[in-house]
């Protein structure tokens, strides 16, 4: 059976870069990645090879954006796909999120 | 009109695990390939299938759900429904009332139904007499209507 797949790996201090889909079944992963790097300034989630992103996803990149925050940095989206940029302007966030092409 | 008069369509039961989701997409999106309907069409019908199947996961863990995909005779309407074990008060309820449009737009949960309903011409909640209620997501073409 189909199953999502997703990749998170941490390229470098406060950069993780995710490949394939980011739905309830991976967005666990995608979580885990964001809690477990040390935030010293901006957190940058480059998302070029991710394929799909609901809503799932968009509550991980809220979570991610409060916790940088609280720590006076910046979330940043790198490389968005055009669904997933509109995907963030439906669900109200492209005023609060940081996106970096 | 009701979209889901006059249709092909396609259904199939998942498991309740979030390990379906991805089946679930796939199999409308396939449905809507074969339907040469767009990518637009295409985009609508992944994102809502994977919101109405998570909630349905979610909701009612392990217990399966039904998609069904739908397209009118005319091409005019998409259709996207999931039955569910779930009730209406798993509904979250910024689904049942509007969104202001400048509130709550950083919670971290509880989008999933405002996306689709913002995403389609109709959407709507019927709960049969067996407990299970359907979430149809219904999105006007532009080839047809």
């Amino acid at each position: 059976m189909t199953t999502s797949r997703l990749t998170v790996d941490e390229t470098e201090p406060g950069r993780l870069r995710c490949a394939g889909v980011i739905d309830a079944h991976t967005a666990p992963s995608l979580e885990s990645a964001v809690r477990s790097t040390e935030l010293e300034g901006d957190l940058m989630i480059d998302l070029h090879q991710v394929e799909f992103v609901d809503s799932s996803g968009l509550r991980v990149f809220v979570g991610a954006h409060h916790r940088c925050s609280e720590a006076g940095g910046r979330l940043v989206l790198v490389r968005p796909s055009e669904a997933v940029l509109s995907l963030v302007e439906i669900a109200g966030l492209k005023d609060h999120l940081h996106i970096a092409s | 009109m009701n979209a889901l008069d006059g249709t092909t369509r396609t259904a199939e039961a998942f498991i309740g695990h979030t390990s379906s989701l991805a089946a679930a997409r796939r199999l409308v999106t396939d449905f809507l390939d074969e339907h040469r309907l767009g990518t637009e069409i295409r985009r609508w019908g992944e994102v809502v299938t994977s919101e109405l199947a998570t909630n349905a996961v979610q909701s009612s863990p392990m217990t399966p759900y039904v998609v069904e995909a739908a397209v009118t005779r005319d091409r005019s309407h998409v259709s996207v429904s999931v039955r569910s074990a779930g009730k209406i008060a798993d509904i979250p309820t910024e689904f049942q009332l509007p969104v202001p449009a400048d509130s709550a737009h950083l919670g971290t949960s509880g989008r999933g139904l405002v996306i689709v309903d913002r995403l389609s011409d109709d959407l709507h909640v019927l709960e049969h007499p067996d407990g299970t209620i359907s979430v149809t997501a219904v999105v006007q073409t532009r080839s047809g209507g």
